[in-house]
C-alpha cells in the first residue's frame, strides 16, 4: 500500500514540476521541458523492474501531453528520449545497474539538446546575408537564437514578423529583436502575401517534423510556405533534431487532432474550434538547420529510419 | 621439221617464261568483253587452220597479256575442249563486282592459256616426235595437267565467290530500295526493338528442347507465368517458392559434389526456363537472391536431408515474414490512413491493395471504393468481384474516365511492382497516369509496397527495361498480321516519378520515395544478400 501510495505521489507532482519548468524557463520548448521531466522521474523512482520504469513513463508523458502546451514537441522528445536511454535495458544484469546507466545516457542526451541550438545558429546565420530582408512567423525560439549570433557577426539585415493572432507572439518576437538591434516590422498575417515580394528568405521554426520531411508549425506557416513557393523565395526551416517524429501527414485532415488542438479543446465541439498547427508539405520547403547539419527534406527520413529502425 | 620442232621448244620455254611472268603480274585491266573473245577465237581459228604455230603462239600469249580478264570459267573451257574451241558468251560474264576474284585468276590465265596451246600443238604435231620432242611433250603434259588441276580448285572458288559476291550485290540492291533493312520486323515497333524475344522460335524451343532435367512442377509453373494465369508480383513469388520446395524436396544430390554446388547449378536452369516464359520479376530475383545466400551459408558435408529441411524453413520463413506479415504490417498503417467516409481510388489489381481494403472494411471504417481499369488485362474486374464479395460499396471506372471521377477520390492507393532506387515506382501501364492526374486534383498518392519488392535498380523511363505483353491481347491477329503499316504495342509496366507520389507505405514505416536507398542500407537481408 505504502509503495502505491508512493508512486502516486510522485507522478502526482509531475503535472506541478512540468508546468514550473515551462512558466520558469521561458526559453525552453515544452520538448525539452518533457525530457527533463523524464529525466527527473528517473532519478527520483522508485520501481524495481524495466517494467515498472516503463509503465511510469507511460503515465508520466500521458500527464505531460495533457497539459494545455502544445503537444507535438512533447511527443517526439519523449519518444526519442526513451529510444536514447533504452536502448541499454538488456545489457545490464542488474536493475539498479541499468537504471544508472539510463540516467547517465540521460543526462548525455539533454546535453546534446542543450548544445543543439548554438549549433543550429551558427548554421543558419551563415544564410544571413548583409542586407537581406527576412519574413519571419510568429516567435521561434530558434529563430531569435539564429539572427542574434548573426547580429554578434555584424549582420545588417531587416525582419518582418507575422502578428500570429492565435496569440500574438509575434509581437513578443519583435521587441526581442529590438532588444538585439535588428530593424523589425509588425505585420498582419494577412499581409504575408503582399510582403513577400519584398523579402528575401522565410525562416520558421517548427514544433515539430513530420517523417516525410514536412513541419508541424503554428497555424500560417502553410500560407507562408505557399506564397513562398509561388514568388520563388526559399523557405528555411530551424528545428532541432528531438522533435523529428514518426508521423506521415498525408494532408492537413490527416494531421491527429491532438496535435491541431489542445487538450482543452479536444473535449469540446472540434467544427467549432480553430486549429493551433498546420502541416508544410516537403515540397515547399527548402532546407532544414538541424543539428544534424543543414537537410534537404527528404533526409529527414533518412535520419529517423537511421533511428528507429 | 626438226627446225620447226626446235623452234617449237624455244616457243615453249618462251610461253613458259611468259607464263611466269604473268603470274607474278597482278594487274588487272578489265578488257571488253567482247574484244577478248573475239581475240581469242580468232587466234584458235588460225591454229586449226594450221597457220605458223609460232605465230599462233606469240598472238595467244600477246592476247593473254592484253586480255587480263578473261573469264577462269572460259579458260577451262577452252582447255577442255581445245579442239572444238566452243565459246560462249554465257560463260563469260563480266561483272564490276567480281573483278577482284577475277583478278585473282588472271595470275594463273596466262600459263593456262600456254598450256593449253601446248597441248593444241601435241596434237598438231602429232605424228613427228624426236627424243627430245617427247621429252618436252612429257614435261608439258605434266604441266599441263598441274594447271588444270590447280585451275579446277581456283574455279571452284571463283565460282563460290562470285556467287557471294552476286548475293552480296543483290543484298545492296534490295538495302537502296527498301528504307526498313530487315523486312521481317514489320511489326517491331522500333523504339522498343529490345524488349521483343523471338517468339516463334523461342516458343518451340521452351517446349520441345526442354532439358529433361528441369523438374515437372518448374515446367508447370513456367506455363502458368507464360499464359498469365499466375499474375501479379507477389504471386508469382509465392507460387515460385512453393515450387522450389517440391524442387528441393526431390532433390539429390549427385555424388562428388556438394549440395549447395549443385543445387545452384539446378536454381540457374530453373530460372533461365522461368526467364524464357516470361521474363521474371523483381519480388522473384530477390527471392533467388535470398536463396542463393541461404545456399551458399550451408556447410559442405551437409546431408541432402538436413539441407532440405533448412532451405525448406528459410522459405517458409521468407514467405511469412517478407509477404504475410509485411502485408498485415502494410494494412494496419494504411487502416490508420483511411479515415471515415473515405473514398479510395485504386487501380487494377493488386494483391496487396485487396487485402488492406477488406481488412480496413472488417475492422469497421465506412469507405467507398473507386475501382480504375484498363484494357488489356481488365484485372480491376477480378478486384470488383472480390470486393463487392466482402460487401464494400465499389464504383468501376475505365481509364479515360479518371479526370472525371477524381474530383470524389480522397486518396489514391496504388500497388506497385517494384520501388527504383532512386525512388520512382514501377508498376503495371496506367499507373502513373492515375498518379499524374490524382497530383493535378492534390489527392494523396499512397503505394502499398512490400520492402521485398526493393529494387537496386535506377531507372528513370519505361523504354529501357520492360515487358512487353502478348499484341494479341490488344487486337486480334489477323487484323494486323496482315498489314504492314499497323503495330500493336502493349507494355506491361511503367515508372511512376517520385515526386507523383505522396509517400509509399512499407512494413517498415509509412516513408518518402526517395528514402528507398536508406531502407536499401538498412534492411539487414539486404545488406547480407549483396
Amino acid at each position: 500500500m505504502e509503495k502505491i501510495g508512493e508512486r502516486y505521489s510522485l507522478l502526482s507532482y509531475i503535472r506541478e514540476y512540468f508546468c514550473k519548468i515551462l512558466h520558469e524557463e521561458k526559453d525552453l520548448s515544452p520538448g525539452i521541458a518533457a525530457i527533463k521531466t523524464l529525466l527527473y522521474v528517473l532519478e527520483n523512482d522508485k520501481s524495481e523492474t524495466v517494467q515498472e520504469l516503463d509503465s511510469n513513463f507511460q503515465t508520466t508523458i500521458d500527464i505531460m501531453r495533457n497539459t494545455d502546451v502544445p503537444v507535438t514537441s512533447v511527443a517526439s522528445g519523449c519518444e526519442l528520449f526513451l529510444r536514447f536511454i533504452t536502448f541499454a535495458k538488456l545489457d545490464y544484469k542488474t536493475f539498479d545497474e541499468c537504471k544508472k546507466v539510463m540516467f547517465h545516457r540521460g543526462k548525455i542526451f539533454m546535453k546534446k539538446l542543450t548544445n543543439a541550438r548554438g549549433k543550429i545558429a551558427k548554421l543558419a546565420s551563415t544564410f544571413i546575408t548583409d542586407n537581406s530582408r527576412i519574413l519571419v512567423h510568429s516567435k521561434s525560439r530558434l529563430v531569435l537564437k539564429a539572427m542574434e549570433h548573426a547580429v554578434s557577426l555584424h549582420k545588417h539585415f531587416r525582419v518582418f514578423v507575422t502578428y500570429s493572432s492565435l496569440d500574438n507572439s509575434g509581437k513578443e518576437m519583435a521587441d526581442e529583436l529590438k532588444n538585439i538591434g535588428v530593424p523589425c516590422t509588425v505585420i498582419l498575417d494577412s499581409a504575408v502575401g503582399y510582403i513577400m515580394e519584398q523579402v528575401d528568405m522565410v525562416m520558421v521554426g517548427a514544433e515539430g517534423v513530420a517523417e516525410s520531411g514536412g513541419i508541424i508549425n503554428q497555424i500560417g506557416s502553410f500560407t507562408m510556405a505557399i506564397c513562398a513557393k509561388e514568388m520563388k523565395k526559399p523557405f528555411y526551416v530551424l528545428t532541432e533534431s528531438f522533435k523529428f517524429t514518426r508521423l506521415y501527414p498525408l494532408n492537413q485532415r490527416d494531421l491527429p487532432n491532438e496535435f491541431k488542438y489542445t487538450s482543452g479543446h479536444l473535449r469540446k465541439d472540434l467544427s467549432k474550434e480553430h486549429p493551433l498547427v498546420d502541416y508544410t508539405p516537403p515540397s515547399f520547403i527548402t532546407l532544414l538547420f538541424t543539428d544534424l547539419g543543414i537537410l534537404t527534406p527528404s533526409a529527414v527520413s533518412d535520419e529517423l529510419i537511421k533511428l528507429y529502425l | 621439221m626438226e627446225e620447226k620442232s626446235k623452234e617449237e621448244i624455244l616457243a615453249e620455254r618462251k610461253q613458259r617464261k611468259a607464263a611466269k611472268q604473268l603470274k607474278k603480274k597482278s594487274s588487272n585491266k578489265v578488257v571488253n568483253e567482247s574484244h577478248v573473245k573475239d581475240k581469242i577465237k580468232g587466234n584458235l581459228e588460225e591454229n586449226l587452220d594450221k597457220m605458223k604455230i609460232s605465230q599462233c603462239d606469240n598472238d595467244a600469249l600477246k592476247t593473254s597479256n592484253e586480255s587480263m580478264s578473261v573469264n577462269p570459267d572460259l579458260m577451262t573451257h577452252f582447255l577442255d575442249n581445245d579442239k572444238k574451241f566452243n565459246f560462249s558468251s554465257n560463260n563469260t560474264s563480266f561483272n564490276n563486282e567480281t573483278s577482284s576474284n577475277i583478278s585473282i585468276s588472271n595470275k594463273e590465265c596466262g600459263s593456262g592459256i600456254g598450256n593449253g596451246i601446248n597441248t593444241f600443238m601435241e596434237s598438231v604435231s602429232d605424228n613427228i616426235k624426236t627424243k627430245s620432242q617427247l621429252k618436252s611433250e612429257r614435261r608439258a603434259k605434266q604441266e599441263a595437267q598441274r594447271a588444270l588441276k590447280t585451275q579446277k580448285k581456283l574455279d571452284e572458288k571463283n565460282v563460290e565467290q562470285f556467287e557471294t559476291s552476286k548475293i552480296k550485290v543483290n543484298k545492296l540492291k534490295t538495302k537502296f530500295t527498301h528504307k526498313i533493312p530487315k523486312t521481317v520486323d514489320v511489326h517491331k515497333v522500333l523504339l522498343f526493338s529490345h524488349l521483343y524475344r523471338n517468339s516463334s522460335i523461342e516458343e518451340n524451343n521452351i517446349l520441345t528442347n526442354i532439358n529433361t532435367e528441369i523438374h515437372k512442377a518448374v515446367l508447370k509453373l513456367g506455363v502458368q507465368y507464360k499464359n498469365k494465369v499466375i499474375i501479379g508480383s507477389n504471386a508469382r513469388v509465392v507460387a515460385l517458392l512453393n515450387t522450389l520446395k517440391q524442387v528441393i524436396a526431390d532433390y539429390r544430390t549427385p555424388t562428388e559434389k556438394d549440395f549447395s554446388r549443385g543445387f545452384e547449378k539446378v536454381l540457374g536452369d530453373v530460372m533461365t526456363y522461368l526467364n524464357n516464359c516470361r521474363p521474371v520479376s523483381v519480388s522473384m530475383t530477390n527471392a533467388i537472391k535470398f536463396l542463393k545466400w541461404h545456399l551458399s551459408q550451408l556447410p559442405n558435408n551437409i546431408s541432402d536431408r538436413e539441407a532440405q529441411i533448412k532451405l525448406r524453413e528459410a522459405i517458409d520463413d521468407y514467405i511469412k515474414e517478407q509477404i504475410n506479415m509485411a502485408g498485415k504490417a502494410i494494412c494496419i498503417m494504411v487502416q490508420k490512413k483511411i479515415s471515415q467516409d473515405d473514398v479510395i481510388l485504386t487501380f487494377g489489381y493488386s494483391s496487396l491493395i485487396e487485402r488492406i481494403l477488406i481488412e480496413s472494411f472488417q475492422v469497421g471504417i465506412k469507405f467507398r471504393v473507386i475501382i480504375v481499369d484498363a484494357a488489356p488485362l481488365y484485372e480491376g474486374k477480378e478486384l470488383l468481384r472480390r470486393l463487392v464479395k466482402s460487401g464494400l460499396n465499389c464504383v468501376y471506372v475505365l481509364l479515360s474516365a479518371v479526370s472525371y471521377i477524381m474530383k470524389e477520390a480522397d486518396k489514391v492507393l496504388l500497388g506497385a511492382h517494384a520501388l527504383l532506387t532512386n525512388g520512382y515506382v514501377m508498376s503495371r501501364a496506367g499507373s502513373s497516369q492515375i498518379a499524374l492526374i490524382a497530383r493535378s486534383y492534390n489527392v494523396p498518392v499512397l503505394v502499398c509496397c512490400e520492402t521485398h519488392k526493393f529494387s537496386e535498380r535506377v531507372q528513370t523511363d519505361a523504354f529501357v527495361h520492360n515487358e512487353l505483353g502478348n499484341p494479341e491481347e490488344l487486337m486480334k491477329a489477323d487484323l494486323w498480321k496482315s498489314n504492314n503499316n499497323l503495330t500493336p504495342l502493349t507494355l506491361m509496366y511503367e515508372v511512376t516519378p517520385s515526386n507523383l507520389v505522396t509517400a509509399v507505405v512499407t512494413e517498415l514505416a509509412i516513408l518518402p520515395c526517395t528514402s528507398v536507398p536508406v531502407v536499401l542500407r538498412v534492411k539487414p537481408t539486404s545488406s547480407t544478400l549483396s
